[in-house]
């Protein structure tokens, strides 16, 4: 199984549309961050990191449909926190389904077996499960700093591929990862019938609890190459090629932080859903009070290590769209 | 994030517009709640997110300590101290606590 040929079809036409109305800046990915709470605390996660009165807030299932209409974007990524947790959740599917967002429900699947024997989802073309495996069992069981979790995700992964959920698997590497080790992950991860695999380096969080894991610039690159060097045609990645290429140190681009704009319970995330540089009323707000200019590897600090996916997918898939060149580039790279 | 890079404990006491924005920048980012005391002697309790300093008055958003409140801002030259006493949660001793029990584990 792939990516619905029409998922494919409304992220083209919306780009082409943006292209033909001059928009230089327009989101593709809403980031829905509606918690921060969650069931576990991953070593190389900055987000869960809040008092208790924070942990307990949420995003009404109204708040999050609202920031789909506001924000426009026809994929909408569900990150956390643990969504599974919301009880809101199958309210908050629902209504996107309804306005036809292809979502990307992010999770650590601890809760996915419950959640679908309770018949809390039905199988769409519109969502996808992208259940969090940080590589093979050890690994992922240490990255996520609990024992057993490898084993809990596998078992909901199984059970939503049987009933005809589409699943994707969103792995984050960090320095260290093996590639011989992650090479024989895919080979899991395909086993399983899921639709194809994510892949990103960690963002260096300066919240997490693990700061010695996270890779710089160079050292992905280098990773990258080693894990994508040659790849087995039974490997499905969810990725635009060209942010492969990107990862691989193949190609050179600038972070597009408006690409993925995040909301949670504190507003509009300036500028991205890395940093919290303040937070906008209204994503309009975000869109023409950010000074968007001081972001990006060349121009902030903070920003020189970042190749993660929410600041450079939006990136690689303008560049598709930007002319004649970028469709061949991407079509080269999706052959060879 | 080590327990000493934390702020926790510290209170500052801002005397200029530079030690003003420092300490509210602190205390955006610190991950705990902390007392605001304004100059009128009102005391705010919460953890705050946000502020802007580019506007002709800057302000400061928080979430108050009780659960069911809304978000809330106040005038950042209100300020008069800001107290890190609440729990720094992004001190890492959940991640220490992880690799001591995985070293027991393979007796390293």
């Amino acid at each position: 199984m792939a990516v619905p040929v029409s998922q494919m079809a409304t992220v083209a036409s919306y780009v082409m549309g943006q292209k033909i109305r001059r928009n230089k800046r327009y989101p593709l990915v809403l980031m829905l961050e509606p918690l921060f709470r969650c069931n576990l605390s991953c070593a190389g996660c900055g987000k869960i990191q809040y008092p208790g009165h924070i942990l307990k807030r949420q995003l009404s299932a109204e708040q999050c449909l609202a920031a789909a209409d506001e924000c426009g974007a026809p994929i909408v990524s569900i990150p956390g926190g643990e969504p599974l947790m919301h009880e809101e959740m199958p309210a908050i599917v629902r209504g996107l389904v309804e306005r036809k967002k292809y979502i990307y429900l992010c999770t650590n699947a601890l809760l996915l077996k419950e959640k679908l024997e309770a018949g809390d989802y039905q199988p769409t073309k519109y969502l996808s499960f992208s259940v969090h495996m940080d590589g093979p069992k050890a690994e992922h069981d240490y990255s996520v700093c609990r024992d057993g979790t490898y084993d809990q995700a596998i078992e909901g992964i199984k059970l939503a591929v049987e009933r005809g959920f589409r699943v994707t698997t969103n792995t984050t590497l960090f320095a260290g990862a093996d590639p011989e080790k992650m090479h024989g992950f895919f080979d899991d991860m395909m086993d399983l019938n899921i639709e194809s695999m994510m892949l990103s380096p960690g963002y260096s969080y300066s919240k997490a609890p693990n700061q010695e894991s996270f890779l710089g610039r160079e050292k992905t690159k280098g990773l990258f190459k080693r894990i994508l060097g040659k790849p087995k045609k039974s490997w499905r990645f969810n990725h635009s090629p060209m942010f492969l290429r990107f990862l691989e140190g193949k190609i050179e681009y600038d972070c597009t932080p408006w690409g993925n704009p995040t909301y949670c319970i504190f507003g509009w995330q300036k500028p991205c859903y890395l940093l919290q540089e303040g937070y906008a009323d209204s994503f309009a707000e975000l869109m023409s009070e950010t000074d968007w200019d001081a972001y990006g590897h060349r121009n902030n600090e903070k920003c020189r290590d970042c190749m993660v996916h929410s600041g450079y997918e939006a990136t690689a898939v303008d560049d598709t769209f930007s002319s004649p060149m970028g469709i061949f580039r991407t079509v080269k790279a999706m052959v060879s | 994030m080590s327990e000493d890079k934390s702020m926790k404990g510290t209170r500052l006491s801002p005397r200029s517009d530079a030690d003003l924005r420092y300490a509210v920048e602190q205390a955006v980012d610190y991950r705990g709640d902390v007392t605001v005391e304004l100059k009128d002697g009102t005391k705010i309790e919460g953890f705050l997110f946000n502020r802007d300093f580019a506007i002709a008055e800057p302000f400061v958003e928080y979430y108050p300590k009780a659960a069911d409140s809304e978000k809330q801002r106040f005038l950042a030259a209100t300020i008069a101290a800001i107290d890190f006493d609440g729990r720094d949660t992004a001190d890492g001793r959940s991640w220490e606590a992880w690799v001591a029990k995985q070293e027991n584990k393979t007796g390293s």
